[in-house]
């Protein structure tokens, strides 16, 4: 990966503890968290905790309020990371780099229909005798109160797509679906992009929002809630990956290098893939670590995927203790909660900051961080990154 | 430079069930719509669908019993599909990745009621849940379907799940041509699976205005690049696709349906609904595709294009054509093969290229069948109605999502 060094030059990070990498930072060093209950009416859930993103209002970053009746919570998160990212990476499109120049990669979440806003829609569908849906009642007394704006909530490429509207972005795009090792595949497809010449900069990054009733429905149907108390959240993050040739030549100012993204898929059946193997996880370590040429001494920081309440992370844990036995271990899940396809991407963004502002955590000296993403879902990885 | 051969494909489409077929009816332009008959569509305004018929459902549940936890139809055409792959041998593939397009996951309606009759709590659906209730699933997740061939065919590539709209396919079999050019894999399953014909989906696009509420016009209702027409139709399908490094292709001595040359995509960054009117989003993507595939437009000889039959994808896209291929844009054929099938959306831009390669393997174009009263806006040879039968070395393939995402893929017959 190293044959263009590619560098990150600019993070965002809109999550439950701060709208800034460094408000995030701050207060998950001070093991802060922001948990509240949930919003909507359940008896079933009213004990789970989830984390808002708070004082998020949308209306900061878009003022045109006609535009926002198109955009689910997940969209308004995403179009405030793309555009916050670009600005902290200075980069101004059509001037530091021609619109089509700029490759937007994403992942966004599964699940992205709020049922309370459909709710009342919903209800107008059933049979007057069985209770039951009726496609003949839905047409005729349900379809026409149904808001044409509402395709548009819904699609999942939507967040990244009108992110790139609202910062002019007109380059090479992906988009994935639906698990945090999913959507970090936009950060993977990223380098190679760089690497093998067809991009010099790529935004990539994740938004998800878990928080509303339909990802609780789905999840328990899943059986993913049975896995312990998992905080679900929401948020977005975003960083730009660039050449280091390309950042060195603008003058950027960049947080850290991108030393080595492991990747592997995960056997297991469907909905999602957890492997309880510490084989499993530890050859990916071991391989990220191999690829770099490093011990797991180089190693001052990991950032993990761990769930903390969550006993599917018990093989994560174990192997990580084995691995990294002096090594200072933060798992921001335990204070932001899971926003699944933001996750990896909020702790690459967690880390880049620390790399690039040298701040110590837990009175040590960070230089090399790896992040694991270990998640729900088939696609596991492993990030290093080091300080430039 | 390591060339990238398509080797397999496997079709569900409305208007076939496999290659063959579809390739068939392509040539006599055999139209796949009618009414939609998996719920009473009385009381909507649209009613005319592309949709699969005859599909045997039951079969793939029986194989495969853990599907019983899936209603959505789009698991079973892609999965079929899939299959098709394996029907003549079943070899290799077991460390390659699955890279496929869709669009969104589908609400199973039905369940929320059944769960919870006359108003839908939350509560007493998860209650029943929890009494064992759980299946089928309400949503299914996008990966399903690559974890599900993964898991069952014990294949232990990575499983990308593109969802970028209407360019998802499109997409996904391009950047896997990418990753197979860049040395990175040697072969990859690749395609795209999508149905959105259910009460919602169907609903819902209806009320996007992006349909023809014409129901009388029943297999006509599309009518791409025609004066009258009224919007499109929605279909559904699925198409795969092994891709395979030329080298590595010849090796195990398969049949090559066709070679990707080139690919590119782009934003308009425009408008969620709407192409921008200049044509530069998806020119912009046309531009890429020729530029990696290193030919000039000279020597594109068919387009086969989005053409979804609304009023402004049809005029955008030929703006784009002629902004991109200048004077040669009126040299060029075009066709539409969703005037036959509708707009598969995730799965559009796949079962096209399965198009593209049964033109190359039977030496024909196909029709842009309902073009009857022409454009003036849309003034390219369309190839109206009658198949042609002309052999195409280099097919340009066009994509155009919601959200202002284009793909462009340049295929070339494959001459040994």
């Amino acid at each position: 990966m190293d044959r263009y060094n590619p560098v990150i030059t600019g993070i965002s990070s809109i999550c439950s503890l701060g709208h800034h990498p460094e408000d995030t930072l701050e207060r998950l060093l001070k093991n802060d968290s922001n948990f509240s209950k949930v919003q909507f009416k359940s008896k079933v859930f009213q004990d789970r905790r989830v984390a808002f993103v708070q004082d998020f209002n949308i209306r900061n970053y878009i003022k045109d309020r006609k535009t926002l009746r198109f955009m689910s919570k997940e969209t308004q998160l995403s179009v405030c990371g793309v555009l916050l990212c670009l600005a902290d990476s200075g980069i101004t499109v059509n001037e530091t780099y021609d619109e089509n120049e700029i490759a937007l990669f994403a992942g966004t979440g599964s699940s992205g229909m709020n049922l309370d806003d459909i709710e009342n829609f919903l209800n107008n569908t059933t049979d007057d005798n069985t209770g039951l849906f009726s496609p003949q009642k839905f047409g005729q007394d349900a379809l026409y109160k149904l808001n044409p704006l509402t395709s548009f909530k819904i699609l999942p490429n939507m967040p990244p797509a009108v992110a790139a509207i609202y910062s002019n972005i007109k380059g090479d795009n992906l988009i994935f679906n639906p698990w945090e090792g999913n959507a970090l595949l936009a950060l993977y497809e990223a380098l190679h992009e760089i690497y093998f010449g067809r991009a010099n900069i790529v935004i990539c990054g994740g938004s998800d929002c878990k928080t509303h009733s339909n990802a609780f429905i789905t999840f328990a149907e899943y059986g993913l809630l049975e896995k312990g108390d998992i905080v679900l959240s929401e948020g977005s993050a975003y960083v730009c990956v660039e050449s280091h040739e390309c950042a060195m030549k603008r003058n950027a100012a960049p947080y850290c290098s991108i030393r080595n993204i492991t990747h592997r898929s995960c056997p297991g059946p469907p909905p999602y893939s957890i492997s309880s193997s510490e084989k499993f996880y530890a050859e990916i370590i071991e391989k990220a670590l191999a690829d770099s040429g490093l011990e797991p001494g180089d190693i001052d920081l990991v950032i993990t995927s761990d769930d903390v309440n969550v006993n599917i992370d018990d093989a994560e844990n174990n192997v990580i203790r084995n691995t990294f036995d002096h090594c200072v271990v933060l798992s921001p899940k335990k204070n932001i909660g899971n926003a699944f396809a933001a996750a990896g991407f909020l702790n690459v963004a967690i880390a880049a900051y620390i790399l690039k502002h040298r701040l110590p955590v837990q009175e040590k000296k960070i230089h090399r961080i790896l992040v694991t993403s270990f998640s729900p879902g088939s696609e596991k990885f492993v990030m290093i990154f080091e300080e430039l | 430079m390591r060339r990238v051969v398509i080797t397999r494909t496997g079709v569900v489409s409305p208007n076939a069930l496999c290659f063959d077929e579809f390739s068939e009816n392509l040539r006599k332009g055999k139209s796949g719509l009618g009414d939609i008959d998996y719920f009473n569509p009385d009381t909507f305004p649209c009613r005319i669908v592309g949709q699969v018929k005859n599909f045997d459902k039951d079969r793939l549940r029986a194989k495969f019993p853990r599907l019983r936890c899936i209603e959505d139809n789009k698991v079973f055409f892609g999965l079929d599909a899939f299959l098709q792959l394996l029907e003549h041998r079943d070899d290799g593939f077991r460390e390659c990745p699955v890279n496929l397009g869709t669009s969104l996951e589908v609400f199973l309606i039905e369940k929320a009621f059944q769960f919870s009759p006359y108003t839908f709590d939350m509560d007493r659906y998860v209650t029943t849940l929890k009494n064992g209730n759980n299946e089928p699933y309400l949503q299914v997740p996008l990966d399903f379907l690559g974890n599900f061939i993964k898991d069952e065919f014990s294949i232990t590539g990575a499983n990308y799940v593109n969802c970028s709209a209407c360019a998802a396919s499109t997409q996904a079999i391009g950047h896997s041509f990418h990753m197979i050019r860049d040395g990175r894999y040697d072969e990859i399953i690749a395609g795209g699976f999508d149905s959105m014909l259910n009460p919602i989906g169907l609903g819902g696009f209806s009320r996007l205005g992006a349909l023809c509420m014409d129901n009388e016009l029943k297999e006509k209702a599309i009518r791409p690049f025609d004066l009258r027409r009224q919007g499109t139709v929605l279909g559904e399908g699925a198409a795969m696709f092994i891709l395979k490094e030329l080298e590595h292709a010849l090796k195990t001595d398969e049949t090559i349906l066709g070679e990707i040359i080139g690919y590119g995509a782009s934003f308009d960054a425009y408008k969620l609904s709407e192409p921008e009117s200049d044509g530069s989003g998806i020119g912009s993507s046309m531009g890429k595709a020729l530029k990696d595939a290193g030919i000039g437009p000279d020597d594109v000889d068919y387009i086969n294009a989005h053409g979804t039959g609304t009023l402004s994808n049809d005029k955008v896209e030929t703006i784009a054509i002629k902004r991109v291929f200048q004077d040669r844009a009126y040299k060029i054929p075009v066709s539409s093969t969703k005037s036959m099938i509708g707009h598969l959306i995730g799965a559009a831009g796949a079962v096209e290229i399965a198009a593209v390669l049964a033109m190359f393997r039977d030496n024909f174009i196909a029709p842009t069948i309902n073009l009857e009263k022409r454009d003036p806006e849309c003034d390219l040879d369309y190839v109206p109605n009658h198949s042609r039968n002309e052999k195409i070395n280099i097919a340009l393939k066009n994509s155009m999502g919601f959200g202002g995402q284009n793909a462009t893929i340049i295929l070339k017959r494959y001459e040994g």
